[in-house]
């Protein structure tokens, strides 16, 4: 397996756990994101703005009457490189299991 | 960060992690009580209206609904209107089973048809107070059992089938 094929932000569990919740959603509120991994704001910024960085998720503020409200969303880089990732760690499980296979047989 | 091969233990874990996180986002559509007590009060004012103040009120209570229904799209396809709904997150329609599409579909054709002929043979239904006895039903059951039923609607639309959408092929439990 080439490590090239992981991407390296997303071998980060909670980015990778970030980019997951993100890819079957339009856009999430802020605070569902950080409720659903059970971070500390400030964590979660980080995360996120590292995130951002490389293009994989687009942050919109806003308000809503008049408490601001912050909402995330996955970019279609960031969907290619959730796909990719996974990709690489499924063939990482299947060649383990043929490995696996070969020496029961 | 590391740049090493991912053992496989650890890249089933990680897969793990991603369809549990997948799962959680779909089951996180959900709104305010205070939807469900508008659309319910509507619904039992639309049905009980023709009881106590005549036909002629019937268009117009429609045409409040409808309208209502437009506003309530509207804003579910915004983020701040999903805010104000007391939706955190907007799921991605692709994420809805197309078997449930077609489900849905044949269920609002067959409610259609059944109203159609329900007005059309029964106008002012079996008993008096008909309209009012089933709006009532129908209104306290949206109010009262508004949210179960979205999850339970949820649940049967989002309904994984062990494949990922992301690539087609299965993984997560290996």
């Amino acid at each position: 397996m080439d490590p090239a094929d992981f991407d390296t932000a997303l071998l980060d569990p909670t980015r990778l756990s970030i980019v997951s919740l993100l890819v079957g959603v339009e856009w999430a509120e802020f605070g569902w994101v950080r409720e659903s991994v059970g971070m500390s704001p400030s964590a979660l910024s980080k995360q996120v703005s590292t995130l951002e960085t490389r293009g994989y998720v687009e942050v919109k503020k806003g308000y809503v009457g008049k408490r601001p409200r912050t909402w995330l969303a996955l970019t279609p880089t960031g969907r290619a490189a959730l796909e990719r990732h996974v990709a690489a760690l499924r063939r990482v499980v299947e060649e383990s299991q043929r490995a696996a296979e070969r020496r029961d047989a | 960060m590391s740049e090493r091969m991912t053992p496989p233990a650890e890249a089933a874990r990680a897969l793990r992690d991603v369809e549990r996180r997948r799962d959680q986002a779909r089951a996180s559509e959900q709104e305010s009580r205070w939807v469900s007590v508008v659309f319910g009060v509507a619904i039992f004012a639309q049905m009980a209206a023709p009881d106590f103040v005549g036909d002629d009120v019937r268009s117009w209570i429609s045409m409040a609904i409808a309208v209502l229904s437009l506003v309530y799209m509207v804003m579910l396809r915004t983020p701040r209107g999903g805010a104000l709904l007391g939706r955190p997150t907007r799921v991605r329609r692709d994420e809805i089973s197309p078997r449930f599409v077609r489900l849905a579909q044949l269920v609002m054709v067959a409610v259609a048809v059944i109203c159609f002929l329900a007005t059309r043979f029964l106008p002012h239904g079996p008993f008096p107070y008909t309209g009012t006895v089933v709006g009532a039903v129908i209104g306290a059951t949206l109010i009262l059992f508004g949210r179960n039923l979205q999850r339970a609607m949820n649940s049967l639309a989002f309904r994984g089938d062990g494949k990922s959408g992301l690539d087609g092929g299965t993984y997560g439990s290996r």
